[in-house]
């Protein structure tokens, strides 16, 4: 009988120490360094499956805009934007192309939307036209330059999966021109124009990603 | 020993841990690489360099107007440094209403030249334009086909009134025989 009376005490001793959470000072053991099992990794893309290369047609030339009703002339700005993208995944994704303005300086004085409105951009999927198969189109009129980069365009093209060979979305053509609607008459030596001498700087980003 | 009671008494703690294996799949998302993707871009400016002339207050009566005779103001123009190319208007606003504002008699002529002397000299066979006032308002002398350049171009700007429109009435009727006005220029930027 006594027997039983301690060994049951013993039991709910455990059990209360083991809920309540109490410490004591039993042995501890851990690992040596040479028991350890070291894990490293890198991340990389693995481009041979899935990746994109975005050609922003020529960054070579300075592009200066002088007001024109052709988007076409060489007043303006034309580039051929080539997207090629590889998704040998089982799974479809998605093409995300962005033309942000990167750097802005207005030497005449801040230009003000209404301004700004009269700067231009379209993207057709037809070479030599800014009237024809229009994807986008839009002005700077909403750009906040005192907080860049901004972003001005946004494509997406959704690409299929099982893609193994380099292919191309359809050909994207940029025209960004200063309409000639735009009235500004300087008087004198004065350049009173926010619109003349501007800077501005516009880089091409992506990424390709898997939607689910 | 009671062999139910002592299992009744032997109290186990089962901990069970249980291993929620969250399988969490990663959509996979890779920049593109991005060529030629940067386009430094600039508008233009226009700015002409313009200086005007010292008034004119006497024109002669000619019965032919010649360089030599007629009553002349230079005016030049140039390309601002960095200015886009523009091609120059020069123009003559005139206030006055009078009789001899719109008899006809004020003729003028427009030479030009790349040097200050003029291309016209013993006559207006160079001239680039001529013709006649015979209203108010504001009208274009010459319309220079040319883009300035960053070179100055000298535009020469004659004067002489027609003795055989000039009247009696012109002459006699009072504040009809003034003619007040302005010569200026504009310009606008060459386009493609």
């Amino acid at each position: 009988m006594k027997k039983k009376f301690i060994f049951s005490t013993i039991i709910a001793i455990l059990i209360i120490v083991v809920i309540a959470g109490a410490t004591f000072a039993y042995w501890q053991w851990m690992t040596s360094e040479e028991e350890e099992t070291s894990i490293s990794l890198k991340v990389e893309g693995d481009t041979s499956n899935m990746s994109a290369k975005i050609d922003g047609g020529s960054s070579i030339d300075i592009n200066s805009l002088i007001p024109t009703s052709n988007c076409l002339s060489s007043d303006a700005l034309q580039k051929e934007i080539t997207i090629t993208y590889i998704n040998n995944t089982d799974i479809s994704g998605e093409i995300v192309a962005n033309l942000d303005i990167t750097s802005f300086t207005a030497n005449n004085g801040n230009p003000t939307n209404e301004q700004l409105s009269y700067l231009k951009w379209v993207i057709t999927n037809t070479e030599n036209s800014c009237t024809t198969g229009i994807i986008q189109s839009g002005d700077f009129s909403n750009v906040d330059y005192h907080n860049l980069p901004q972003n001005l365009i946004t494509i997406q093209n959704n690409i299929s999966s099982n893609i193994s060979t380099e292919t191309q979305i359809q050909p994207l053509y940029l025209y960004i021109w200063l309409d000639s609607a735009y009235e500004h008459i300087n008087i004198g030596n004065n350049n009173t124009d926010s619109m003349q001498n501007l800077n501005f700087t516009l880089e091409w980003s992506g990424i390709i990603r898997q939607l689910g | 020993m009671d062999k139910k009671k002592l299992i009744g008494t032997i109290i186990g703690v089962i901990f069970f841990i249980v291993l929620i294996a969250g399988a969490t799949f990663a959509w996979l998302t890779f920049s593109a690489n991005i060529t030629n993707g940067n386009y430094n871009t600039i508008t233009g400016n226009f700015v002409i360099d313009y200086v005007g002339a010292q008034t004119l207050d006497d024109v002669p009566i000619l019965s032919t107007g010649t360089p030599e005779s007629a009553a002349v103001r230079t005016v030049s123009a140039k390309l601002s440094t960095n200015s886009v190319a523009g091609k120059l208007t020069v123009k003559l606003t005139t206030n006055s209403d009078t009789l001899l504002t719109t008899s006809g008699a004020l003729n003028y002529a427009v030479c030009t030249s790349s040097t200050e002397a003029s291309s016209c000299t013993t006559d207006f066979s160079q001239a680039v334009a001529t013709g006649t006032i015979n209203a108010s308002g504001e009208k274009d002398l010459y319309v220079d086909p040319n883009d300035l350049t960053t070179a100055n171009r000298y535009y020469f700007v004659y004067f002489w009134l027609d003795g055989s429109l000039i009247t009696n009435d012109i002459l006699e009727t009072p504040d009809q025989n003034s003619y007040s006005g302005y010569i200026h220029a504009s310009a606008e930027q060459s386009h493609n």
